[in-house]
């Protein structure tokens, strides 16, 4: 295992984004690559945001305080933000009919189900 | 003497009582009813699932793996890897394949 160490290593960042992600394995598209890089951003920025949203919705807090947390929230950038992800096919990148728990579309979950890639999933007959 | 009951903040004795019972039980001591919004900061955090949807990044390629392998004697086969080469083949050997790439500038006809 350390010899496949050596040689593989984390993919370069890329210069495409605001900030320098890594690119994942597995099928690549122009909107994989994006929804990676917000989801990467979106891990970054949780905490922050959260301290944010707490800090500006504390009644107990004076007001002044309040409305600064609040421009601040409003001020960060859209990728930084939870509901800016969708779930993407890791099999062919689409972004519809996506069967949640296995994270690919029904198509590419039938192909893969019928190759018996997923354990304990099998044809109904009945 | 009334018998309704007497919320826990208004008199000074169960004021007191209720600020202990926080102090003791680790909560808020909140009279006034205030929305702290304490949900936000309690909820677990998703971003370590949320980044990992798609894998992680150094995770070692086909290509990686039978390039680690190779050796005069042995030889990896990527199925998918081998269908198109061989097809690619295929399709010279017929004369249908791609066009090899021109070397050098292809503007000459527009400049007249």
């Amino acid at each position: 295992m350390s010899e496949v160490l050596k040689i593989v290593k984390a993919s370069k960042p890329m210069k495409r984004f605001p900030q320098p992600v890594s690119i994942p394995t597995g099928f690549l598209n122009t909107r994989v690559l994006r929804d990676n890089f917000k989801r990467q951003m979106a891990a970054q920025y949780e905490v922050t945001t959260k301290a944010l949203k707490f800090i500006a919705r504390n009644a107990a807090l004076p007001q002044k305080v309040r409305i600064e947390a609040q421009v601040q929230l409003t001020a960060l950038p859209n990728f930084t933000r939870m509901n800016q992800v969708r779930d993407r096919c890791v099999e062919s990148g689409t972004s519809k009919k996506i069967i949640k728990p296995f994270r690919v579309s029904r198509y590419q979950f039938r192909l893969m189900a019928r190759d018996g890639e997923f354990p304990g999933v099998k044809k109904g007959v009945w | 003497m009334s018998n309704r009951i007497v919320p826990l903040s208004k008199t000074p004795k169960l004021k007191q009582l209720a600020k202990l019972q926080c102090n003791i039980f680790r909560t808020t001591y909140n009279p006034q009813q205030l929305r702290t919004e304490a949900h936000i900061l309690r909820k677990p955090l998703k971003g370590q699932i949320i980044s990992n949807y798609y894998g992680p990044a150094d995770f070692p390629t086909p290509f990686q793996i039978a390039k680690l392998w190779k050796s005069d004697d042995f030889r990896l086969v990527i199925e998918k890897e081998d269908y198109r080469q061989r097809r690619v083949n295929m399709l010279r050997k017929r004369g249908k394949g791609a066009p090899t790439k021109q070397k050098g500038p292809a503007d000459a006809k527009k400049k007249k």
